[in-house]
């Protein structure tokens, strides 16, 4: 039944990116043009292959972890106009929690996709308005009255979307939050979050992996 | 990739490499010394260009907006939920955003005005593009970004990298995510009762090891901690009180709200702390 949605989606998603890839070409051959430079290849495929030894992974890994979440149509939109764990996320995950539908459901998938589109809008407004107001609002929000505020948005962030969830899901969280905080105490709180990319995925299988062995407990006892 | 601003090892990276800000102010004389670097990157043809790739970005976002709109009212979702989540999304977006334009105004002193623009309007990520400058500086052997011999081809380079060195994500949804969604759905389908606790373990594992890093690092960042827990209860309270009282606002604003409280008390806690 939700064939046709999900064909679109994937339809759209793939001709997008191909289409955005070819228009971010754009502005490097503009510019090479317009200085009348001759680059030498070499260099820049040399600059390319460092930059990628370092994303690669981490694109494909997160790509592969934010999918349960967003959706395919969320992250065809999120990888492109970027700020995931930020932006993206919280954003989409909040409007699930408003709309009362769950990650990965249909219609969660379908306000992922809203949520993540109207804050893609958002930025692109706010970042425009920025670009041509160059300066304006910058001594402002960098005033160190301000600054501990901006500092902490993350922290703030992360705390008004996880714990909620966390208390909806009691259960289910105790061995990710256990794991987690018991690797920033091994570890050091920066370097979990240094390694993000790569603790995520294992976490989130081994939160599957005991929650269907619990699962499966359950059943049993039935 | 996109996350290269949460991504405290390419903070370092950015900070050793890119030195202080007297770094910026060498490379923007540059900028403004070399006359034709200038008219190029900071010029109307590429504010044109670069325009044309923000708007193609935004009108991609309206497509799958229409799409997804579509789908929710076929599945039964009002137009009230949704037109609340995109509400939210809106008004939630803004605050992340600002300190976006505070890197837009640190690159705009490195590579120009427009190129910085289009950088962190698609795929933005400020230490990410950094980076990718400074990489593509030490290919042509000066000691990084902060080098005073930046030469014109230089930038040219620079914007090649920052546009290509970060397109894994997209390549990967170009030829993979197709199938990897195909198969997921097809375990889905299959999974019965489980798949519902499945995608619910997945979230939590995913929120554990984003949110735990803040809430213990207590030691390095009160401030942090503190910002975290506030947030966290007012979250709590505005879902308990818009529950009971059904104000429909509340909902709405509960993760703006959430959020500003938790970096208010960041702002007030800074002076006693």
């Amino acid at each position: 039944m939700n064939n046709n949605f999900d064909i679109s989606v994937n339809r759209l998603g793939r001709t997008s990116s191909i289409v955005a890839l070819a228009m971010m070409s754009m502005p490097p051959i503009y510019v090479t043009w317009a200085m009348g430079i001759h680059i030498d290849t070499g260099n820049v495929l040399a600059a390319l292959f460092n930059v990628a030894a370092v994303f690669i992974p981490i694109c494909v890994i997160e790509n592969i972890s934010y999918y349960p979440i967003l959706g395919a149509g969320g992250v065809y939109l999120s990888c492109i106009t970027g700020n995931i764990m930020n932006m993206k996320l919280p954003a989409a995950v909040s409007g699930m929690t408003i709309a009362g539908v769950e990650p990965g459901s249909q219609e969660g998938e379908v306000i992922s996709i809203l949520c993540v589109a109207m804050s893609s809008i958002a930025t692109a407004a706010i970042l425009f308005i920025g670009m041509l107001g160059i300066g304006f609002l910058v001594p402002y929000l960098q005033t160190p009255l301000l600054k501990p505020g901006f500092d902490n948005i993350m922290p703030a962030l992360m705390g008004a979307l996880s714990i909620p969830f966390f208390l909806k899901n009691i259960k289910l969280s105790v061995t990710p939050i256990a794991v987690s905080l018991i690797l920033c105490l091994a570890l050091g709180p920066t370097t979990v979050q240094r390694n993000q990319s790569y603790i995520m995925p294992c976490v989130m299988l081994l939160s599957v992996a005991v929650a269907y062995v619990v699962h499966k407990q359950k059943e049993e006892k039935k | 990739m996109n996350e290269a601003r949460g991504n405290p090892r390419l903070k370092e990276t950015q900070l050793t490499r890119a030195g202080p800000s007297a770094a910026f102010i060498h490379i923007r004389e540059v900028l403004s010394v070399s006359e034709s670097v200038n008219r190029v990157f900071n010029g109307t043809t590429l504010y044109l260009v670069c325009g044309l790739v923000v708007l193609y970005v935004t009108v991609q976002a309206l497509l799958f907006m229409r799409l997804a709109w579509r789908r929710g009212i076929e599945l039964g979702i009002t137009e009230k939920k949704m037109r609340q989540a995109v509400t939210n999304s809106a008004v939630f977006s803004i605050i992340p955003s600002l300190p976006i334009v505070i890197m837009l105004m640190v690159l705009t002193q490195v590579i120009g005005r427009y190129i910085s623009w289009l950088r962190l309007s698609v795929i933005g990520s400020a230490a990410y593009e950094n980076m990718a400058i400074d990489i593509a500086a030490k290919s042509y052997g000066l000691t990084g970004l902060g080098d005073l011999g930046f030469s014109p081809e230089i930038y040219v380079a620079a914007t090649w990298v920052m546009s290509f060195g970060i397109v894994w994500g997209i390549l990967f949804n170009i030829f993979f995510m197709g199938t990897l969604d195909k198969r997921a759905k097809k375990i889905q389908s299959r999974g019965g009762g489980f798949m519902k606790i499945a995608s619910a373990a997945l979230f939590v594992g995913m929120l554990a090891v984003m949110s735990m890093p803040h809430l213990a690092n207590f030691i390095r960042n009160d401030l942090g901690t503190l910002s975290f827990c506030t947030a966290a209860a007012v979250s709590l309270l505005i879902g308990d009180v818009s529950k009971r009282t059904n104000i429909g606002a509340l909902k709405e604003f509960a993760f703006p709200i959430s959020l500003i409280a938790g970096m208010l008390t960041a702002i007030l806690a800074a002076p006693l702390l």
